[in-house]
């Protein structure tokens, strides 16, 4: 039985153009051109899926998960979320989903993150027990502790992000859709958040589909991929067969401390620019690479991480629009 | 490069042409009612404390420039350093090549308020030629060098205001604080009588922006007072300059 | 409903302490009654304008500045941010609708901001015999009353204003034009009682007489019951139109919203 049902979903949006010329009849009547954003799009998702649905900037992911959440009206094409029309925004359906967008903020800013709990609490209509045994939950989960009583605007961006995520969990969604709930943090702060995600799905049996420019986030956490290439599906399966010898290849970012020049034998692929330095480095070599200039320089900060998504995506994706 | 900051602006702004032109019309219709608005008093009093109605107006037209010029370049910045400290984007701005200070308080332009900028000096000319007749040229010598003084106090304002925001984060309030400030400029301040005249000439130089400039059209501002405005200018330039440098020392960046 | 409404108080009272910018607007709201009231007394001083003196125009505008504490709301600018960045994509998969937490944030803010300011009034009304104040404990009612309508009235004002952001980029300019009219005719730059009889008839029929003049009036005193009866049943009627605009709009709005994809 599944939990999400999609069947030739089209999003179309309408945006004025500007002419060359203009005037007062321009002005009422702005030209209007319809853009599709998403076209017959078609796929479903089980219960207890982690599905990774990935594609470059303007793909048109984000559209599809706001009209799986109901936020916009699809143009033609049927949904069915848990039974549910999204778009007629049922309150028994938004009390079951969630929508957790990167860098969004819906936290009272000037209060701790606890006090946007119980605001939400209150919006959710959560009991008092149930309220507790999830806040209890979400603070082991995301290791929230002190975190939760400190206003808000005093939180780095990886406790803040920490907090918008439990604060979208409160209510306790069977469906969680996130869109980039990653992007901007750093390495820990991703880490977190994927570990949380896995244990929740584990818990509840919740399903979830998730948008991110990291492979990581999607290697570690779906089982199944769908892409999006210009408003259409272009590859819907297992992850195995997508990821090949792409995603043996790692990217280093190093911060110093100096501008001092850095160099790493055998490495050749070193860009430096002021105090970053990047690198590329197969899997084998990137610690080892890792451990020498920590070893030689004075490093701030460093992270590693899988190629940018975007290039293996577009090779697939005209490999797919030919099949 | 200023050049391009503003092109970019406007280009936002001109994006949106039908608000653009709406604005104009709203400009217009704001001044008129601040017009009527002081217009209500001297419906009762011919001179009120030796000002007369026109003379009001040369007043009223500088508060209108002024307070458009703070619109068009400190309130916009102030929101856009606002959302660099909060989402962590000013340190990309530090590692910027140029002065911080310039890409900080001169990013953001809100061209609309041009509109208020020219319609202010058309009504003090006119308050001014209502008067007396066409202001001499060293009368108009005069209020070159106040309205630059003024313009300068403004940007300095400017500065520091977007100094203080690296500390407090939030804008908004410090926005609402100064536009009420400003406001008080709306009439001459011997108007409000007592101790707040006062204040608002020395302590809060509303007066130095507004009167001074005013004064000067209506030729009879000394000498010696257009000398203590540029002082000024120099002084509230250098003060902020060094309060924003502190700011910059004291800044934590955004912890990710 | 009841259940989440104490819920959202109880949330938006402590962000109403927190709230920084809150104690600026504070000060303002305050303080510039006081330099409307100078300027006046200037006047005074040389002529009696309308055949009014210094004490009316002290009690005018110390009721005013009480009434601009309680009832000048800024939900405007949060409806214009959320409309605008998109925010309010995220508010709108909660099942309730957002109008309901910002009416709590506003009145929490505006009952933290009065508090001072209407005691202070009621101690001087009790000190000072000569100061305007209501007669009766009906009168007081009616009082309180209006400032009520008066805060429901700025509130559905900037809902209205605030509704237009789904179309433009630049609702608080037009709201500022809406609110500059207001000054004149809610008694605001002027005493009702200074304008000519056509202009005060007009601003007694709008819906800007009830956000400011007649809370004053009630306040201090000044009309009698029947007056104030009738003056408060055009708020009433204003603010029958105005939800029902805001209303529309809203709905309206969505559907741009949704057609434009934020």
């Amino acid at each position: 039985m599944s939990v999400i049902a999609v069947r030739e979903l089209s999003r179309h949006y309408r945006v004025r153009i500007s002419g060359e010329r203009s005037g007062p009849r321009r002005l009422l009547r702005p030209r209007l051109s319809t853009v599709p954003a998403v076209q017959d799009v078609s796929f479903a998702v089980d219960a207890g899926e982690i599905v990774g649905f990935v594609g470059p900037n303007g793909a048109g992911k984000t559209t599809v998960l706001k009209c799986l959440s109901g936020v916009l009206h699809p143009t033609s094409g049927a949904i069915d979320v848990l039974g549910f029309t999204p778009h007629q925004r049922q309150r028994d359906f938004l009390k079951r989903i969630t929508l957790v967008m990167g860098q969004r903020n819906q936290l009272l800013w000037d209060l701790p993150a606890w006090d946007s709990f119980l605001a939400n609490q209150a919006i959710y209509s959560i009991g008092a027990a149930e309220f507790r045994a999830t806040t209890d939950e979400l603070t082991e989960l995301l290791s929230l502790g002190s975190v939760l009583h400190k206003p808000v605007r005093q939180l780095s961006l990886g406790e803040r992000a920490r907090c918008e995520l439990a604060a979208a969990m409160l209510h306790r969604p069977a469906v969680l859709f996130l869109d980039e709930p990653t992007l901007g943090l750093d390495f820990d702060a991703q880490d977190a958040v994927r570990s949380f995600v896995r244990d929740y799905v584990r818990r509840h049996a919740a399903t979830v589909l998730l948008t991110s420019h990291y492979l990581d986030d999607i290697t570690s956490l779906a089982s199944r991929v769908l892409i999006i290439g210009s408003g259409r599906i272009a590859y819907d399966g297992a992850l195995g067969d997508l990821v090949g010898f792409e995603h043996e290849e790692r990217v280093l970012t190093v911060q110093m401390e100096t501008a001092e020049p850095v160099t790493v034998p055998g490495v050749d692929s070193l860009r430096q620019d002021g105090t970053t330095v990047v690198i590329r480095a197969s899997r084998a070599e990137a610690s080892a690479v890792a451990a020498h200039i920590l070893n030689h320089y004075p490093v701030r900060d460093i992270s590693i991480a899988g190629p940018p998504l975007d290039d293996v995506l577009r090779k697939k994706i005209t490999k797919a629009a030919r099949a | 490069m200023l050049r391009v900051f503003h092109r970019d602006s406007v280009r936002a702004e001109i994006a949106y042409r039908a608000d653009f032109a709406a604005g104009v019309v709203l400009s217009l219709f704001w001044h008129t009612w601040a017009v009527l608005g002081l217009a209500v008093f001297y419906q009762f009093a011919e001179d009120i404390l030796g000002w007369t109605f026109p003379e009001a107006i040369v007043v009223l037209g500088m508060f209108l420039l002024m307070n458009g010029f703070r619109q068009l370049i400190v309130t916009p910045n102030l929101q856009q350093m606002s959302d660099h400290i909060r989402l962590g984007t000013l340190d990309y701005l530090l590692l910027k090549p140029v002065s911080a200070q310039f890409m900080v308080t001169l990013r953001r332009f809100n061209p609309i308020l041009w509109v208020d900028c020219v319609i202010g000096l058309a009504l003090a000319l006119a308050g001014a030629i209502l008067h007396d007749g066409v202001p001499g040229p060293a009368d108009l010598l005069l209020f070159a060098v106040t309205l630059a003084a003024a313009l300068i106090i403004v940007y300095a304002l400017g500065v520091l205001l977007v100094a203080v925001v690296i500390r407090t984060v939030q804008a908004e309030g410090l926005d609402i604080l100064v536009r009420g400030a400003f406001e008080v400029g709306r009439f001459p301040v011997d108007f409000y009588g007592g101790v707040t005249a006062w204040i608002f000439t020395f302590f809060v130089p509303i007066a130095l922006i507004t009167v001074f400039p005013a004064r000067a059209l209506l030729g009879d501002l000394p000498i010696a007072a257009a000398g203590a405005s540029a002082a000024g200018a120099a002084l509230a330039l250098a003060l902020a300059t060094l309060v924003w440098r502190a700011a910059l020392r004291s800044y934590e960046g955004a912890s990710s | 409903m009841w259940r989440t409404y104490r819920g959202l108080m109880t949330v938006s009272w402590r962000e109403a302490m927190a709230f920084r910018a809150g104690l600026v607007v504070y000060l303002l709201s305050t303080v510039f009654p006081f330099l409307m009231m100078g300027v006046w007394l200037t006047i005074t001083r040389q002529t009696d304008p309308a055949g009014l003196d210094a004490g009316y125009f002290i009690s005018y505008y110390t009721a005013a500045a009480v009434v601009n504490q309680l009832t000048s709301v800024w939900v405007i600018a949060t409806w214009d941010d959320e409309i605008r960045t998109g925010q309010l994509s995220t508010r709108l998969l909660r099942p309730r609708d957002p109008v309901h937490q910002f009416l709590c944030q506003e009145a929490c803010r505006r009952a933290l901001a009065g508090a001072i300011g209407i005691t202070a009034l009621i101690v001087i009304q009790v000190t000072v015999p000569d100061f305007g104040q209501p007669r009766s404990i009906g009168a007081a009612a009616l009082a309180v009353l209006s400032v009520l309508a008066a805060f429901a009235l700025n509130f559905l004002m900037q809902c209205v204003f605030g509704m237009l952001a789904f179309w433009l980029t630049m609702v608080r300019r037009v709201y500022g034009v809406w609110i500059g009219i207001g000054f004149f005719l809610s008694g605001w730059v002027a005493p009702l009682d200074t304008l000519p009889d056509g202009v005060r008839a007009i601003a007694e029929l709008s819906p800007f007489a009830a956000t400011l003049a007649t809370p004053v009036y009630t306040l201090t005193g000044t009309i009698s019951g029947a007056e104030s009866l009738r003056l408060l049943g055009v708020a009433a009627i204003w603010i029958v139109i105005l939800l029902v605009l805001y209303r529309a709009l809203w709905f309206a709005g969505l559907r741009r919203f949704d057609a434009v994809g934020s």
